[in-house]
């Protein structure tokens, strides 16, 4: 097809599809070169309107209508549901039975000998009734802890730089010290004898801003904050008995 | 109901389909029967234009109307219900098509290779439903909707749920398609 300009190119189909003989008779006048073009369009657009009569002609008495049951899906949806249904309560079986049972930790209770207590599974009108002993049950044992001890140490240093004092107080009481991001790290002087690390990071603490949590599994977190109300000196767990202050 | 028509009334556009609309989610059977006689040539018409078959255009048929019979509370009725019936027509029509098209490149390639195809009657211009067929099933549903069904391009924009611009570009790209291919093939 030759280049057309846009505005012939719509004039074209717009006589194409409303079959004005003598507007396309016009065109066809003023414009001679585009008549074939023209005529191939109108049969384009005949053969497309005759389809419709050739092919779409519906059936000759309309189909009584009645509601087909509602499809919740195609098979193969409702096939991929069901399996993976199946994998997921495989999967939770498989967890739930073949995991290994952890051992139940028995924990050594001084009145072992004791008669035992049998509290009965309480139904829903019925008060709980403990039969037996009257005395009232023993205490919660407290496990003894496995905490490992904070070794004392000393330590004398003049002018090293923060982190790498916490650093040296690591090494010396032998335990583990994860400074939080954001530590300072001015110019610090030190002078410890016979302390252990959370003494010497509390006084620390206490004077550059930061404070030490002991996380109780080996390791102590030093965080770069201080809480206002917090003691100047390490007072140690809170069953530990007073603890004569530290000087730095 | 009253309300609904009453303001169609009120802005000139009154559809008398509303009126069976209405009736039909007020319990009246019947009034949805009406609706099914009065639009299943046009529906059949549009299914059979996408879909190129009159078998798979009649189940689409009933397909369609099955929707429309379950989902007509939904029918905000902002646009005319022909409108609302073409855009579930269309869709579930190209919907079908796809999945067609699927199915039919299986079986050509099992055993459909030797079938002789069964002879139509009368073709005027058989390019045009070799041509159509090359074509994807929306680009069908724009020119059934234009050509067969001569709805307007603000119809045809309902219909296909999109701005009257942008089913006036879709259109002249589906007719140049269409174009393209019956020059091809002289």
């Amino acid at each position: 097809m030759k280049r057309v300009p846009p505005e012939l190119d719509s004039l074209m189909w717009t006589l194409a599809e409303q079959g004005n003989d003598r507007a396309m008779d016009e065109f066809g006048e003023r414009h001679p070169e585009l008549r074939s073009e023209l005529l191939h369009r109108i049969s384009m657009v005949k053969g497309l309107r005759g389809e419709k009569k050739r092919t779409a002609d519906p059936p000759k008495a309309i189909p009584r209508f009645v509601p087909r049951e509602t499809q919740s899906g195609s098979p193969m949806v409702v096939v991929g549901g069901l399996v993976l249904c199946a994998v997921a309560a495989l999967a939770y079986l498989t967890t739930v039975l073949l995991a290994p049972v952890q051992p139940t930790r028995r924990v050594e209770h001084p009145n072992e000998g004791l008669p035992k207590i049998v509290v009965p599974a309480p139904s829903l009108n019925q008060p709980v009734v403990i039969k037996g002993e009257t005395k009232p049950p023993a205490p919660p044992v407290e496990e003894p802890s496995t905490e490992p001890a904070l070794v004392k140490g000393s330590l004398k240093i003049d002018n090293a730089r923060l982190l790498d004092v916490i650093q040296l107080i690591s090494g010396t009481c032998k335990i583990r010290i994860d400074p939080a991001p954001g530590m300072p790290n001015p110019e610090v002087m030190v002078n410890y004898s016979d302390k252990n690390a959370m003494e010497m990071l509390a006084d620390l603490g206490a004077q550059y801003g930061f404070t030490p949590l002991n996380q109780h599994d080996g390791s102590i977190l030093v965080v770069p904050a201080r809480d206002p109300n917090a003691p100047l000196t390490y007072q140690g767990d809170s069953n530990s008995d007073k603890r004569p202050k530290i000087g730095g | 109901m009253v309300s609904a028509v009453v303001d169609k009334a009120k802005q000139g556009t009154f559809d008398e389909d509303l009126v069976l609309v209405e009736r039909f989610l007020g319990g009246d059977a019947r009034a949805f029967e009406e609706l099914y006689s009065k639009y299943y040539e046009k529906v059949f018409a549009i299914a059979r234009g996408v879909l190129m078959d009159s078998d798979e255009a009649a189940d689409a048929v009933q397909e369609v109307f099955t929707l429309v019979y379950r989902h007509l509370a939904r029918f905000d009725k902002r646009s005319r219900f022909s409108t609302w019936l073409f855009r579930v027509a269309v869709n579930r029509s190209i919907q079908e098509a796809r999945r067609n098209r699927y199915r039919s490149r299986t079986v050509a390639l099992t055993e459909a290779a030797g079938r002789i195809a069964p002879e139509e009657p009368d073709t005027a211009d058989p390019r045009v439903q070799a041509i159509l067929a090359k074509l994807t099933p929306a680009d069908r549903a724009l020119l059934v909707l234009f050509y067969w069904e001569e709805l307007s391009l603000q119809d045809i924009a309902d219909s296909i749920g999109c701005g009257v611009n942008a089913a006036k570009t879709r259109l002249y790209r589906a007719r140049e398609r269409f174009r393209v291919l019956y020059e091809a093939n002289p």
